[in-house]
């Protein structure tokens, strides 16, 4: 399997009035071609930050990325011109956003939206990227796609709206596609049948995808791996089922724990974590969910836990063993 | 990149500017034929500038070679109809386009030459004059002047009449005083009522032949003989004004009846005459129209953009109107008469060469004065040189025939309320309704007033303080004697004490129930805007006040038609408001202050006592004949008008006309209903070297 | 579109009834004046006989009740010589200017095409350099040129029309001769008076080149200069911080994001993306500014001596002209009401969120 992304390292600050805010603190990871990767974390972990300071989209006078590498078939994403990131965007590494309201220009049509990719990658006219756009459209199960073109985002649905979204970021057949939170603002039925679609997409297309979320459930079917974000570092990575059999950071035993299931027979009370996730003003020192930690230790309080493998598909950033309650 | 951009913009902006700026007016051809003008405009000539040996800085760029424009701020005429107009705009105009039976020579005011009538006579008694008219004038339309015409535009006039129009000054010519109405209507109805009756009847109540009779007398009083070549006036008293009246609009301003009918005025038929009684200013043809003999024809009038005249090319004049007068066509060929309101305005447009004349009211003539190239008296022989860099003749101090009193109110109107008297009551909050009447308070307000600060302050310097109704240069002027009312707080608290408003007989410096213990409290009004009027309250109000702590007076800013609502009502005490002559007599300066029934006479409302004293004078005053015999009572009249203190005589104002140094010929006549414009036919105007 | 069809002629519909409704309360507010002072229209000085005032008075029917005169301003007056009835509003006479000694019809016929021709070339200027200028200062937002641009549009803002005015004057034109004021020079004024000149909208620039003669086009545009400049630069300043905080307001929308992650470059995305949508506000509020315009601005048409609509109201206020002034404002209203209609439709078409309810 060929990698073609490879994070190392990567460091993002905000510039705000009562400081600097350490959004990302050191993110790695690796993708192979066709993998999917999920990154879950709750709101302010810094996943959607990483991957946008990846492409380099995060607004520059507050945002910089101050450390680190985004390798991608062995280019530095980083350290390119604008002129050549901005060939990745949109014709290699393409983005499916979390609103698709928000996210769609409500003045220009769905066509002349779904189609600018292939204009601006493909340097194709307007009426062969129209015709693209029909058939895109198409496969994610927008009936009527031809006279749907002329219509605007309003006159769609939720649902229809991220299918289109996601026929946009793939008209142009990427490698890569990286869903942020594309079903949240979605009702349970339409995230399903948009996960279904996805996976089919994969299925025919091949792509590689990072799919960002918050919900762990949505996960299991989808991702081959899975890293948790937390405090702006990922605190646990491994293939997902060894992730849901065997949490070993305390953070993600906390978040299964809080997972209501379908198979439990006993009315037991949800699991919440105490505590409020940190501000990331200071780069911490400590490890970031010391505050919330039910395992602590004294060395956790000097020192902040890098990403150690405990097994070839299985990395945690954390001192102590959970099962023993002891440090490793 | 975007910077770029944006600086290229700016860039093109400007550029684009400066292209317009300098495809400036083609130079000195201002032919108006396409092909004159797109070749001159292609080959950008420059106009020719002001000589550089002589004058290196600010040299103004000459323009428009034929014609002159001036620039006004006072507003434009209402009508150019001579028998509907009664204000200097319109007035101005019409003198440039129709003529009278005779004219002023030159800058005098009291000698005439002949215009349209080549010679006259008078009856011994004076009551009748004969004038035999010129033969071979054309009018600018192409009649031909004859007797009739000249007959034909007095009645009309005298018919049109309308309401608040200038037709009194001839009611009263030819039919005495008491019937110089307010229009055409009331005449009628005053002359159509039956001996005895109390009250005229109402014009509508008219009979047909009762209106065609009043048209067919006055027909009586104005005879035209065609085969004699004359034409005969009839008063019912010696008018001793009478050349003046021929020399402007009054009896002046002769139509081409023949004309006017068939472009649907009136025909001179008795049974229609009421149709064009007080007409609308815009109902008359000769609102935007005109036809004349003078020396120049109208043009155009664009209300609110310009009133354009054009040299009469067929104008009559061969013989120099006086020695080294004008002839023949007139020299200028063009004018333009322009109203910018913004004195910023006028005055850029003066630098730029734009404007020949401009109006410049008395606080911005100082302004102007480092432009002076040279500085004249009332014309050109009194030149002196001053700013050798500069580019107007500037002509100064110039005694226009204008007063301005502030005129008190003897016996003031309280049906109502009067706001402006407080209390109304000698309480010290108050003045009561005959304040005025008492002499020694009419005096001591004469002694209160500083004559000189309202003339260095309101006019800029530009006056002198008036001796009294009738003004400097007239018949009737005190020569060399200074006015009798000085300004002297001595005098004005001594007067105080010595009147006497609660009538006991005790003088108030002794009474303690009177003016000068009590105090009072009053109020003085100028129409908003109006600085002039407002600084003599001010003045005025800064003299009472300083010679007795108890006295109060209130200025207060109110719109026009307030101010002229409530001096209607007759309820102001004072108001400041001047008078410029209609025609130059004595008489029409003692008859609107002084006369019972005059223009401001009739305010002013002295009590019954002087109402006679002044009546019986001003009206033997216009019944003597010749200067000899009138120099001594109008003298006396000017004399008694300041021992009585009538008014507070506060000024009398001078004028300032600067004009570009290459107009030519201006002499100052106050006789002219504009004398700022000049007899626009002896001025020209010569390119410099 | 039957749906904008009804729209529109809905409005139209209701357009007469609020014209009438905008008369009968001027008309009620100019009644609060006594006759005396209506009279002082025709009064210009002190009357110089008795009873002048009073003859004024009855001659103009001052003195009738206030729904009599309304009734005669509306319906017209009987002439007793012909037995005709003339004028009235509702036959299509608004009635005799005095301020503008000519029917009222006939001096908005002469004014308006002056002032049309300044709102006209004021909008180059306020959409070119405002608009722009406005985009240009977002997108460099709190970097100096932003800074710069908006000290620029505080001091626009704040200089008073007329010390402006008259400095530009004074310098440009006294100085340097350059821009003069009024609408024509002299020559130019001969030309288009003539003949053969036809006047088509007596705008003198437009007519100019319908008419072919350049040099008459030249010396209206350097007439027009200077006023353009000061009504321009009074409301571009207006227009660049609307068009700014617009703009800001639209480069911090979601689907801005989703442009540049599709790959297109940062000018791109402004003009494709940002320029469409933060533009519907700003060409709302420009042509309501410009249509504000054709009301007249009195200041400037008095520095520069442009007889224009503004300048015919204020004079006919300040004398109190009513029947000037009622036409005149019923006109502004006419204008006001169709500009807001057109304003509306537009917007329709621009945003399609809009159009499409």
């Amino acid at each position: 399997m060929t990698e073609i992304l490879s994070v190392q390292g990567l460091e993002t600050q905000f510039r705000t009035r009562e400081g600097i805010v350490h959004a990302v603190n050191g993110v790695s990871f690796n993708l192979d071609e066709g993998e999917t990767l999920g990154i879950v974390g709750e709101s302010g972990c810094g996943k959607s930050v990483s991957v946008m300071s990846m492409l380099r989209l995060i607004p520059s006078p507050p945002g910089q990325v101050v450390a680190g590498k985004a390798l991608y078939q062995g280019k530095d994403l980083l350290k390119m011109t604008d002129d050549e990131i901005r060939h990745v965007r949109g014709a290699q590494i393409s983005m499916v956003f979390q609103d698709p309201m928000t996210f769609f220009n409500p003045v220009l049509t769905i066509g002349k939206q779904v189609s600018e990719p292939l204009e601006i990658h493909n340097g194709m006219n307007k009426k062969m990227a129209y015709e693209r756009a029909a058939k895109v459209l198409e496969m994610v199960g927008i009936p009527k796609a031809k006279e749907r073109l002329e219509d605007y985002p309003h006159q769609f649905s939720g649902g229809m709206r991220q299918r289109v979204m996601i026929a946009m970021a793939l008209i142009t057949n990427p490698q890569l596609l990286i869903a942020d939170e594309p079903t949240t603002a979605l009702d349970v039925t339409i995230q399903a049948q948009i996960v279904e679609l996805v996976q089919r997409l994969r299925e025919e297309l091949g792509m590689a995808i990072i799919w960002i979320t918050h919900d762990l459930g949505i996960i299991a079917g989808l991702a081959k791996r899975v890293a948790v974000m937390y405090g702006g570092c990922i605190v646990e990575e491994a293939e997902v089922k060894e992730l849901y059999a065997n949490p070993m950071h305390p953070y993600t035993r906390g978040l299964l724990g809080s997972l209501p299931r379908m198979d439990e027979s006993d009315h037991r009370r949800l699991v919440s974590i105490d505590g409020m996730p940190p501000i990331l003003m200071e780069k911490p020192k400590s490890c970031p969910f010391l505050s919330r930690c039910t395992y602590a230790v004294d060395h956790c309080k000097t020192e902040n836990p890098a990403l150690k493998s405990l097994s070839p598909n299985h990395k945690v950033a954390c001192w102590v063993d959970p099962n023993t309650g002891r440090e490793f | 990149m975007r910077n770029k951009l944006f600086v290229l913009m700016s860039l093109l902006v400007m550029a684009s500017m400066l292209l317009t700026a300098c495809g400036q007016q083609p130079a000195t051809q201002a032919a108006p034929t396409a092909a004159a003008s797109t070749a001159a405009s292609e080959s950008a000539a420059e106009p020719t500038k002001a000589p550089e040996a002589a004058a290196p800085v600010s040299a103004v760029e000459f323009k428009n070679p034929d014609t002159i424009t001036y620039i006004t701020g006072a507003g434009e005429p209402e009508t150019l109809d001579p028998a509907w107009t009664y204000e200097t705009a319109g007035s101005t105009t019409e003198l440039n386009i129709y003529e009278g039976l005779t004219f002023f020579k030159r800058e005098k005011t009291d000698e005439f030459i002949p215009a349209l009538a080549t010679d006259w006579k008078t009856s011994d008694d004076g009551l009748t004059w004969t004038f035999n008219i010129r033969k071979g004038v054309k009018f600018h339309e192409g009649g031909t002047l004859e007797p009739h015409d000249v007959a034909y535009t007095a009645q009309r006039a005298f018919l049109q009449g309308r309401i608040d129009g200038w037709q009194w000054i001839v009611y009263e010519a030819f039919y005495g005083p008491d019937m110089a109405m307010a229009g055409i209507k009331d005449f009628a109805a005053a002359f159509s009522a039956p001996a005895g009756a109390k009250e005229p009847p109402k014009f509508e109540t008219l009979k047909p032949e009762q209106l065609v009779k009043v048209c067919e007398d006055v027909k009586t009083k104005i005879v035209a003989d065609d085969d004699a070549g004359t034409v005969t006036y009839h008063f019912k008293q010696p008018v001793p004004w009478m050349l003046a009246l021929t020399s402007q609009q009054f009896l002046g301003g002769i139509l081409d009846k023949e004309w006017m009918a068939e472009n649907g005025d009136w025909d001179g038929d008795c049974k229609t005459w009421t149709k064009y009684a007080d007409p609308s200013a815009e109902n008359t043809i000769l609102f935007k129209k005109a036809n004349g003999t003078g020396p120049y024809k109208l043009d155009h009038w664009t209300p609110g953009e310009e009133i354009v005249l054009t040299a009469n090319e067929n104008y009559w004049r061969t013989e120099p109107m006086w020695e080294g007068g004008p002839s023949g066509v007139a020299s200028i060929k063009r004018v333009v008469i322009k109203n910018v309101d913004e004195w910023g305005t006028r005055l850029s447009m003066l630098q730029a060469g734009d404007a020949d004349e401009i109006y410049t009211p008395p606080q911005y003539r100082k302004e102007l004065e480092p432009f002076a190239k040279q500085t004249c008296g009332t014309d050109e022989s009194s030149c002196k040189d001053d700013k050798a860099d500069g580019f107007l003749t500037y002509f100064r101090k110039l005694p226009m025939p204008a007063i301005t009193p502030g005129q008190f109110n003897w016996q003031m109107n309280v049906e109502g309320g009067n706001p402006y008297i407080g209390s109304g009551k000698l309480d010290g909050n108050g003045i009561p309704a005959n304040f005025f009447s008492d002499i020694h308070i009419r005096k001591a307000f004469s002694a209160c007033f500083d004559y000189d600060a309202m003339v260095k302050d309101a006019l800029a310097g530009e006056g002198v303080q008036a001796q009294g109704p009738i003004p400097q240069g007239m018949m009737g002027y005190l020569k060399d004697q200074a006015p009798l009312n000085k300004f002297d707080t001595a005098t004005c608290e001594a007067e105080f004490k010595k009147a006497d408003l609660d009538g006991d007989g005790k003088a108030a410096g002794e009474d303690d129930d009177d003016i000068w213990s009590k105090g009072f409290y009053m109020q003085i009004a100028y129409n908003t805007g109006n600085d002039t009027r407002r600084m003599a309250a001010e003045i005025l109000k800064a003299g009472i006040e300083s010679v007795n702590p108890k006295f109060t007076v209130a200025v207060l800013a109110m719109p026009w038609p307030v101010l002229l609502e409530s001096r209607r009502q007759g309820k102001l005490p004072i108001y400041v408001g001047g008078w410029v002559e209609d025609y130059h007599d004595p008489h029409n300066w003692v008859n609107p202050f002084l006369y019972s029934q005059g223009a401001y006479g009739r305010i002013v409302n002295m009590t019954a006592d002087y109402k006679k004293k002044y009546d019986d004078i001003i009206i033997s005053g216009a019944k003597a004949n010749g200067v000899e015999a009138r120099t001594p009572i109008y003298e006396s009249i000017q004399k008694m008008a300041q021992e009585d203190a009538v008014d507070i005589w506060m000024y009398q104002q001078m004028e300032g006309f600067p004009f570009q140094s290459w107009i030519k010929g201006f002499y100052f006549n106050p006789a002219y209903g504009n004398p700022e414009y000049g007899w626009i036919y002896s001025l020209s105007k010569v390119a410099p070297k | 579109m039957s749906s904008m069809l009804s729209f529109i002629i809905r409005r139209l519909l209701i357009l007469p009834l609020l014209l009438i409704a905008v008369t009968i309360l001027i008309f009620s507010m100019l009644s609060m004046l006594t006759p005396y002072e209506r009279v002082s229209l025709y009064v210009k000085d002190i009357p110089k006989r008795q009873g002048a005032m009073e003859g004024l008075i009855k001659k103009y029917g001052l003195d009738d009740p206030v729904p009599v005169q309304y009734w005669r301003w509306m319906a017209g007056t009987k002439n007793p010589d012909t037995g005709e009835i003339e004028g009235g509003v509702l036959r299509g006479n608004l009635g005799w200017s005095k301020t503008g000694k000519g029917t009222v019809w006939e001096v908005i016929g002469r004014r308006l095409p002056a002032t049309a021709e300044l709102a006209l070339w004021t909008a180059i200027p306020m959409i070119g350099i405002g608009i722009y200028l406005g985009v240009v200062s977002a997108v460099n937002h709190n970097k100096l040129l932003d800074q710069i641009l908006r000290v620029f549009s505080i001091v626009g803002w704040s200089i008073p029309v007329f010390v402006f005015g008259l400095i530009v004057l004074l310098f440009f034109y006294a100085k340097l001769g350059w821009f003069p004021p009024g609408r024509l020079s002299d020559w130019a004024s001969q030309v288009v008076q003539s003949s053969q000149f036809i006047r088509y909208t007596n705008m003198n620039s437009i007519d100019a080149l319908l008419n072919g003669r350049l040099d008459i086009f030249r010396d209206a545009v350097r007439h027009l200069v200077l006023p353009v400049i000061t009504l321009a630069y009074l409301d571009w300043a207006y227009l660049l911080r609307v068009t700014r905080s617009s703009m800001l307001d639209t480069l911090n929308q979601d689907y801005m994001t989703t442009a540049r992650a599709k790959g297109l470059s940062e000018n791109k995305v402004i003009r494709r993306h940002a320029l469409p949508n933060a533009l519907i506000p700003v060409v709302t509020v420009g042509a309501l500014m410009l249509i504000g315009l054709l009301n007249g601005v009195v200041i400037t048409e008095t520095i520069f001596n442009i007889p224009g609509m503004g300048s015919f109201l204020a004079e006919s206020a300040i004398s109190l002209d009513v029947i000037s002034v009622l036409g005149i404002t019923m006109f502004n209203c006419l204008i006001l009401l169709v500009g807001n209609l057109i304003v509306d439709i537009l917007y329709g078409v621009i945003d399609p969120r809009i159009r499409l309810r």
